[in-house]
């Protein structure tokens, strides 16, 4: 008896294992019921593993000794408990970064601090003021500005006033802006911005220059100011045209020529404030997608 | 019955705790007491068994449907293995865990109406003579033998849950046969009724 399973091999032993549980094919079965009939080992073997297999399956069942239903309030995952802390994190976060900003914007002497700097059209409002053949001249350079900008009424209006008595055809090209009112004259309130006083007087030397150099500036003009003038080729015929019946060239043509180069800001090395700044934002971001991510897990 | 658990899965399925429960109902006792045949005593089994229970709660919409009962079972048995490694990390010897083996287990079973005094400490002592051969089992061997032979579950079904093939299973299962009757014939685990019905 104890020898018997000894003396089975692996592949017999499984054979006899499937063929209590009827795992084995047909044939299988036809096999191995022949060979239990003549193979006293082989009946044995079966024997004790049949007994064994009846034993283990007569284990008493267990009764739970309690219930393991669920209840949703304590089932919700982990990480969702954490939706408090995350929500919480990241108002406080806004409001370091609040607070931080307010503090900066207040310690940088206000808000007005950092507009030193003239804005670009700014720039080229002053150039059309200065004088009637100049702003008749600036005209057509203007105008493709104006529309560009295309907020900038005051401008648009002066523009078309200081073409107009220069070179009437060039009213076209200031039509970029054709809601602006009529100007009559030259803007006050243009003529009183703040003027770069070089571009001022850059454009003022200019003036004596002829027709030649005012066309071998405009083919020496950047792709930016010939732009303009291929838009509204009308405009720069009559300019041209306006100059030379003037007999005096424009300092128009000179800003036209050479266009006012934009004036950049000073670059302000990154302060630890920024930094701090920046910290503060991106982790009030993080905290307040992951609160979100956890709300909706959590309800789910 | 099979149409009411498919409703009752694609409920729980959308989050509906009632109908979880639902199936926790059914299959409890079954998960209980493959956790109590592969852990060996009752209170890991009860933890393991909720534990099961809250991960496939919290999975439900993992199942991509077949048979919900060998989803569960195969949960309940990563829990079991969970906890096996776990206590082979920190093992810890408990000293009421004995008395717990002989004498509340025994109190938490399905009482047989009819069986003399006699019967019953019998059946106790078989009880206890395979749930210690079955301790003596490596585990890839002892949730099979439980599986087919406790919970009388078809092969298939048992490489599902294991996520074994079918000659895994076979291996598996003939070769922790094998070592269930060592084990109980070496100790003179057998009662003497089994001894002599072995002996047929």
């Amino acid at each position: 008896m104890s020898t018997s399973f000894e003396q089975l091999n692996d592949a017999d032993l499984e054979l006899v294992s499937a063929y209590i549980d009827g795992e084995v094919t047909a044939e299988e079965r036809a096999v191995l019921e022949a060979r239990i009939e003549r193979e006293p080992a082989l009946r044995a073997a079966f024997e004790e593993l049949q007994a064994t297999v009846r034993l283990v399956h007569e284990l008493p069942r267990m009764i739970p000794p309690r219930s393991f239903t669920i209840d949703p309030a304590s089932a919700r995952p982990r990480w969702a408990g954490a939706f408090g802390w995350l929500r919480l994190g990241s108002a406080l976060a806004a409001v370091l970064l609040a607070l931080t900003v307010t503090f900066d914007v207040v310690g940088s002497g206000g808000l007005g601090g950092g507009s030193a700097a003239p804005a670009p059209a700014a720039v080229m409002r002053d150039q059309s003021t200065g004088g009637g053949a100049s702003g008749g001249a600036s005209a057509a350079t203007n105008a493709p500005t104006a529309k560009e900008e295309g907020a900038a009424p005051e401008s648009s209006a002066a523009n078309s006033a200081a073409a107009d008595q220069t070179a009437p055809t060039s009213a076209p090209a200031s039509g970029a802006a054709p809601e602006a009112p009529p100007a009559s004259g030259q803007n006050p309130s243009i003529m009183s911005q703040a003027a770069p006083e070089e571009q001022a007087t850059e454009t003022v030397q200019s003036t004596d220059s002829g027709m030649s150099n005012t066309f071998a500036l405009r083919s020496a003009e950047s792709p930016t100011a010939e732009a303009p003038a291929q838009n509204a080729p009308e405009s720069a015929t009559a300019m041209a045209g306006g100059v030379a019946e003037s007999g005096s060239s424009s300092p128009g043509t000179q800003a036209f020529a050479q266009p006012a180069p934009q004036p950049i800001p000073p670059q302000e090395p990154l302060r630890p404030l920024r930094l701090v700044e920046f910290s503060l934002a991106a982790l009030a971001l993080v905290l307040g997608l992951a609160a979100l991510w956890a709300a909706r897990q959590g309800r789910r | 019955m099979a149409e009411e658990e498919l409703r009752l899965v694609e409920s729980a399925r959308h989050g509906e705790a009632e109908s979880f429960n639902a199936l926790v109902r059914l299959y409890e006792g079954r998960v209980y007491n493959l956790c109590y045949r592969m852990l060996g005593d009752a209170d890991s089994a009860a933890d393991a068994g909720q534990d099961a229970f809250l991960s496939a709660f919290r999975n439900m919409r993992k199942f991509r449907g077949g048979s919900f009962r060998s989803w569960m079972l195969r949960i309940a048995t990563n829990t079991c293995y969970d906890v096996l490694r776990a206590r082979k990390r920190r093992p810890t010897t408990s000293l009421d865990a004995d008395a717990q083996h002989d004498e509340d287990a025994p109190a938490l079973q399905i009482a047989d109406e009819g069986e003399t005094p006699d019967e019953r400490v019998q059946r106790r002592e078989l009880a206890t003579a395979i749930r210690a051969a079955l301790d003596t089992l490596p585990e890839d061997q002892r949730i099979v033998v439980v599986l087919s032979d406790v919970e009388g579950m078809s092969y298939d079904e048992i490489a599902e849950i294991t996520g074994t093939n079918l000659g895994t299973v076979k291996s598996r299962l003939s070769r922790g046969r094998a070592r269930m009757r060592d084990a109980l014939k070496a100790g003179e685990l057998l009662p003497s009724r089994f001894r002599h019905e072995d002996g047929e």
